[in-house]
C-alpha cells in the first residue's frame, strides 16, 4: 500500500513538471513568434523609398515639426520649401516675392502692396488679396506670441483695396517692416482652406502654401517628402523630388553619405556636431562638392555687467579677457568651419562694416591691462588678487552643445594663463536661457541670430527687458545705448541709420560687454552633379528650387 | 500558487501609485517653469511675462499641484496621458508608436540574447577551462566592454560602408534590425552567458547532480536538470533588463536613427515637455513592475519553495 502511494506521488510529481515544461516552451515559441511577426509587420508598414539618381535626399539632425507657417515649432529649411511671403530679403534689400510691387506712404505708415496674379495655393485655392488678409489678420490675432517681433505690434490693420492689392497699416514708422515680412515666419502665406475656425494659433489641418515643394508625406522622427510644384508661380522646380531624412548624430550622417543612402546635407550654424575634416575628405574622394557660406552668425560671451560686486563690472577686466582668448586656436577646433570674429557681426551683415579697434590675442597686453587695474599676480600665486579678492567668476555654456564645453575649456586656459580663474558651468538649455533671462551669469556663451535677424534684432535685445539687458546695465552709456536703438528702429532715412548703428556697435565693442569668438558659416555637402548651389541671405532657407542635375 | 500570484498583483499596485506620485512631484520641482520651456521648445524668440501667464493657463499649469496629478492620474487610468505641450499633439499618439518602434528592438534584442546567452553559456559550462570556454570568455568580455556609442558606428561603418550589405540606419525591413539588435546584444551577452555558466558549474557540484548520476541517469538528463536549477538567476536579472533595455536604447537610438522612445524622452527632458516626461515614467515604471512580477512568478514555477516563501 506505502509503495503504491509513493508511485502514485512520482507520477504527479512528473505529471506537474511536465505541465511547467510545457508552459516555459508555450512561453519561449510565443516569444519567438511575437518576435517574427513583429519584424514582419515592421517589413509591410514601412514604406520602402524608391529613390532614383535625380532625388535629392537631405540629412537633418532634427524632424521637420509642425510646419505651420504663422508658428515656430517648424524647421524653418521645410516651411520656406513650402511657403512663401510677400516679399524676400536678399544680400541687396528686399525683393518683390508674391508682391510684385510696393508704395511706402510719405510718413510710413502705409505699405501698399500689388500681389503678383495667376498665383495659386497648392490646393487650388487662389492667392489674392482676401488670402493676404486672413493670413496677415490670422497671425496678428496671436501677436503676443509675435512680441519679439516688433512689426507685429505695429500693425493696425490689413485692408483689402482690390483683388490683388492690400494696404498694410502700422501705428508709427518702422523701417525693418519689409525685411521682417520677408522672414520665414510668422507672415507666410497659407491657403485659408487650412485654418481651423478662421484661425492659424492652433494649428492648421493642412500644410499648403503657395512655395516651389509640396509636402506629400511626413513620418515623425523618421523622414518628409517633399514634391515639385508643377504649378509654381515661378515655374517648375528642376529636382522633383527631395526627401529630408532624420540622422540624429553626426556619424551616422557621415557614413549615410559615403553609402550614399543621402546626398546633401546643409550644416546648421553651431548645431551638426560634425567631424569637419570628415567631411572634406568626402570631397577628396570625389562624389561631393563643398560650398561655404560668408559668415552668418557669431559665437559670443556674453558679460553681465550689472554686478557691481562682479570684477567683470570693471571694463578693463572684460579687455583683458578679450585680448587673452586665443580665436585662432579656437577656429581651429572647429576644422576650419568658423573664423575668428573680432567683431560682435561680421562685414557683411547690413550697417555693420563698421572700422572697429580689433583687439587680438594678445595676452601680455592683457596683464598689463589687470595690473594697472590692481590685480596683482603674487610671487608663486596661480591667480591674480586685489584688496584680497581673488580674480574669479563664471562661464556658463550649453552642455547640449559639445563645441560649447571645448570652447569654453580653451577659454578657461587661456585666461589661466593671465591669472584668472574661471570657473565652467555647463547646463541644459533651460537653465542657460533662465539664466540669460534673469542675468544670473557672470558670463555666458550664446550665438547670435545671424541674418536676416541682424542688426537690428540684437539691437533690439540690448534694451531693458531684452535677452541681453544684463550686458548693458551698469554701462555709464546704457541710456545713451537705448535711446539709439530706439531711434534707429524708427528711423526713416539711411544715413541716420547708418549713424546709428555705427553708434550702437561702436559702443559694445569698446565697453567689451559682448565679446566675439567666431563666425559660423553654413556649410552645404552635395553631389558632384548637382548645380547652381548658392545661398540666401537667410540662413534658415535654402533655395533647393534653384537647383539642378547636370 | 494562485495565492501567489494574487499577493504579488496586490502588491504592485500600490507600488504604482507611489511611483506616479513621487514622480509627478519631483519633475514638478523643477526650477524651469514648463510654459516658457514649452514656449522655447517652439522657438519663441521673446517670450514676455503675459504671453507666459496666457500659456500657463492654456496648459493648466495655475492648478494647484495636487489637482493636477488628481486629473493627470485618472486621465491615465484611461490611458490618455495628456496633450503634449511642445508638439500639441497628444500624448498617446505621440508615444505609442515610439515606444512600438522599441518594444520591436527591444523584443527582437532580448530573443536574441536568451538564445545566444544560454547555448554559449551552457556549451562554456560543460567544457569549463577548455580553450574553447576561454576563448568565447575573451571574446564576449571585449565585445560587452565596447561602449554601443563606438562600436555602433564601427558596425555601420564596416557592413553598411565597407560591405555594403546592410543598410546604416533607419527602421524598415527585417535587415534594418541587424546592427542595432547586434550591438545591443553585445553588452547583454557576456553578462548573460557568464551567470548561466558560472551557476551551471557550482550547480554541477551539488549532491543531486551526484546523486543523479550515481543513479546512472543519462548525461542529457544530468545536464537538462542542472540548467533548470542554475537558470533561476539568470532569469531574474534578465526579466529586469527588458524594462531596462526599453527604457535605456536611447544611444542605439540614436546611432541607428531609430524612432523610438528613448530619442522621445530624452527630447522631451532637454523641452521640459512635462506630459511627455511623466508617461515615460508611467510606462517604464508600470514595465518593470509587470517584468519584475514575471521574474517572481517564472521563479516561483520553477522553485516551488519560493511560492511557499
Amino acid at each position: 500500500m506505502g509503495k503504491c502511494r509513493t508511485m502514485i506521488g512520482k507520477k504527479d510529481i512528473n505529471v506537474k513538471k511536465n505541465k511547467r515544461t510545457k508552459i516555459i516552451i508555450t512561453g519561449v515559441l510565443t516569444v519567438g513568434l511575437l518576435t517574427v511577426v513583429l519584424i514582419f509587420s515592421g517589413c509591410i508598414q514601412q514604406k520602402e523609398q524608391s529613390e532614383d539618381e535625380h532625388t535629392l535626399i537631405q540629412a537633418s539632425s532634427h524632424d521637420i515639426g509642425d510646419i505651420n507657417g504663422h508658428l515656430y515649432g517648424g524647421a524653418q529649411m521645410a516651411q520656406g520649401m513650402v511657403y512663401e511671403t510677400l516679399v524676400e530679403n536678399t544680400f541687396n534689400g528686399p525683393k518683390p516675392r508674391l508682391a510684385e510691387s510696393w508704395n511706402i506712404s510719405d510718413d510710413g505708415k502705409v505699405y501698399t502692396f500689388y500681389l503678383r496674379k495667376n498665383v495659386k495655393f497648392q490646393d487650388g485655392e487662389p492667392f489674392n488679396a482676401q488670402a493676404v488678409k486672413d493670413n496677415i489678420d490670422a497671425v496678428q490675432r496671436n501677436k503676443e506670441r509675435h512680441a519679439w517681433l516688433a512689426l507685429s505690434s505695429k500693425i493696425v490693420s490689413c485692408d483689402v483695396v482690390d483683388n490683388y492689392t492690400v494696404n498694410l497699416v502700422l501705428s508709427e514708422a518702422y523701417y525693418p517692416t519689409l525685411n521682417e515680412l520677408g522672414y520665414t515666419r510668422p507672415y507666410s502665406m497659407m491657403s485659408p482652406k487650412c485654418f481651423l475656425n478662421g484661425e492659424t494659433k492652433n494649428g492648421v489641418s493642412g500644410h499648403i502654401g503657395t512655395g516651389p515643394y509640396k509636402l506629400i508625406d511626413h513620418v515623425e522622427d523618421q523622414y518628409a517628402t517633399f514634391e515639385a510644384n508643377p504649378n509654381y508661380w515661378g515655374g517648375e522646380p528642376s529636382i522633383k523630388k527631395i526627401i529630408r531624412k532624420v540622422l540624429p548624430t553626426g556619424q551616422t550622417t557621415l557614413l549615410a553619405l559615403q553609402k550614399k543612402e543621402v546626398n546633401f546635407l546643409c550644416t546648421e550654424s553651431g548645431g551638426n556636431m560634425l567631424d569637419f575634416q570628415a567631411i572634406k575628405d568626402l570631397e577628396k574622394n570625389g562624389d561631393y562638392q563643398i560650398t561655404q557660406s560668408d559668415p552668418v552668425s557669431t559665437k559670443i560671451l556674453l558679460v553681465n555687467t550689472g554686478n557691481p560686486d562682479s570684477p567683470l563690472a570693471d571694463k578693463s577686466v572684460r579687455e583683458a579677457v578679450w585680448y587673452a582668448i586665443d580665436r585662432n586656436s579656437m577656429a581651429k577646433l572647429s576644422g576650419g568651419e568658423e573664423l575668428p570674429a573680432e567683431t560682435l557681426m561680421s562685414k557683411a551683415i547690413p550697417y555693420c562694416n563698421i572700422d572697429l579697434k580689433a583687439r587680438s590675442f594678445d595676452p601680455e597686453k592683457a596683464r598689463q591691462i589687470l595690473d594697472a587695474a590692481g590685480w596683482k599676480l603674487k610671487k608663486g600665486a596661480e591667480y591674480r588678487t586685489r584688496n584680497g579678492e581673488t580674480l574669479k567668476f563664471d562661464l556658463c555654456y550649453f552642455s547640449a552643445k559639445p563645441e560649447q564645453k571645448t570652447m569654453s575649456e580653451l577659454i578657461q586656459s587661456n585666461l589661466k594663463e593671465i591669472g584668472i580663474q574661471l570657473e565652467l558651468i555647463g547646463e541644459e538649455n533651460n537653465a542657460c536661457y533662465d539664466r540669460r533671462k534673469t542675468g544670473n551669469y557672470d558670463m555666458l556663451f550664446d550665438v547670435t541670430w545671424g541674418v536676416p535677424y541682424e542688426p537690428h534684432c540684437t539691437a533690439n535685445i540690448l534694451k531693458p527687458g531684452g535677452s541681453y539687458d544684463a550686458t548693458t546695465k551698469g554701462l555709464p552709456e546704457a541710456e545713451k545705448l537705448n535711446q539709439e536703438v530706439d531711434d534707429v528702429l524708427a528711423s526713416k532715412d539711411e544715413a541716420t541709420r547708418k549713424k546709428l548703428y555705427a553708434e550702437i556697435f561702436t559702443t559694445v565693442h569698446e565697453e567689451a560687454n559682448i565679446i566675439p569668438l567666431t563666425y559660423g558659416h553654413l556649410t552645404v555637402i552635395y553631389p558632384k552633379n548637382l548645380e547652381d548651389v548658392h545661398f540666401l541671405q537667410n540662413q534658415y532657407e535654402f533655395p533647393f528650387k534653384d537647383l539642378k542635375f547636370k | 500558487m494562485r495565492n501567489y500570484v494574487a499577493k504579488r498583483i496586490f502588491a504592485a499596485v500600490p507600488l504604482f501609485f507611489i511611483i506616479s506620485f513621487c514622480s509627478f512631484v519631483l519633475i514638478n520641482l523643477s526650477p524651469t517653469d514648463p510654459a516658457v520651456a514649452a514656449l522655447r521648445a517652439n522657438d519663441v524668440p521673446v517670450i514676455t511675462e503675459e504671453l507666459v501667464e496666457q500659456t500657463r493657463a492654456q496648459l493648466g499649469l495655475d492648478q494647484p499641484l495636487l489637482i493636477r496629478y488628481g486629473k493627470w492620474l485618472s486621465g491615465c487610468l484611461q490611458l490618455n496621458f495628456g496633450q503634449s505641450y511642445v508638439k500639441k499633439i497628444s500624448v498617446s499618439s505621440l508615444i505609442l508608436p515610439a515606444f512600438l518602434n522599441t518594444l520591436k528592438l527591444v523584443t527582437v534584442t532580448s530573443v536574441t540574447i536568451i538564445l545566444l546567452s544560454t547555448i554559449f553559456g551552457v556549451f562554456c559550462a560543460l567544457r569549463e577551462g577548455s580553450k574553447a570556454d576561454k576563448g568565447i570568455r575573451g571574446i564576449l568580455f571585449v565585445f560587452t566592454s565596447m561602449p554601443s556609442y563606438w562600436i555602433g558606428p564601427l558596425m555601420i561603418w564596416f557592413f553598411a560602408v565597407q560591405l555594403n550589405i546592410l543598410p546604416t540606419s533607419g527602421i524598415g525591413n527585417a535587415s534594418h534590425y541587424i546592427l542595432p539588435v547586434i550591438v545591443m546584444s553585445f553588452s547583454y551577452i557576456g553578462f548573460y552567458f557568464r551567470l548561466i555558466r558560472n551557476s551551471m558549474i557550482r550547480n554541477s557540484g551539488e549532491n543531486y547532480v551526484l546523486y543523479e548520476k550515481a543513479s546512472g541517469l543519462p548525461d542529457r538528463l544530468v545536464n537538462r536538470h542542472i540548467l533548470r536549477n542554475s537558470l533561476q538567476t539568470a532569469i531574474s536579472g534578465f526579466c529586469m533588463a527588458i524594462p531596462g533595455m526599453l527604457a535605456g536604447t536611447v544611444v542605439v537610438e540614436n546611432v541607428f536613427a531609430w524612432p523610438g522612445i528613448g530619442r522621445l524622452c530624452v527630447s522631451a527632458i532637454f523641452d521640459r515637455d512635462l506630459p511627455v516626461i511623466q508617461a515615460y515614467i508611467i510606462i517604464v515604471a508600470a514595465f518593470f513592475i509587470l517584468f519584475n512580477l514575471i521574474a517572481d512568478l517564472i521563479s516561483a514555477a520553477i522553485n516551488p519553495k519560493q511560492r511557499e516563501g
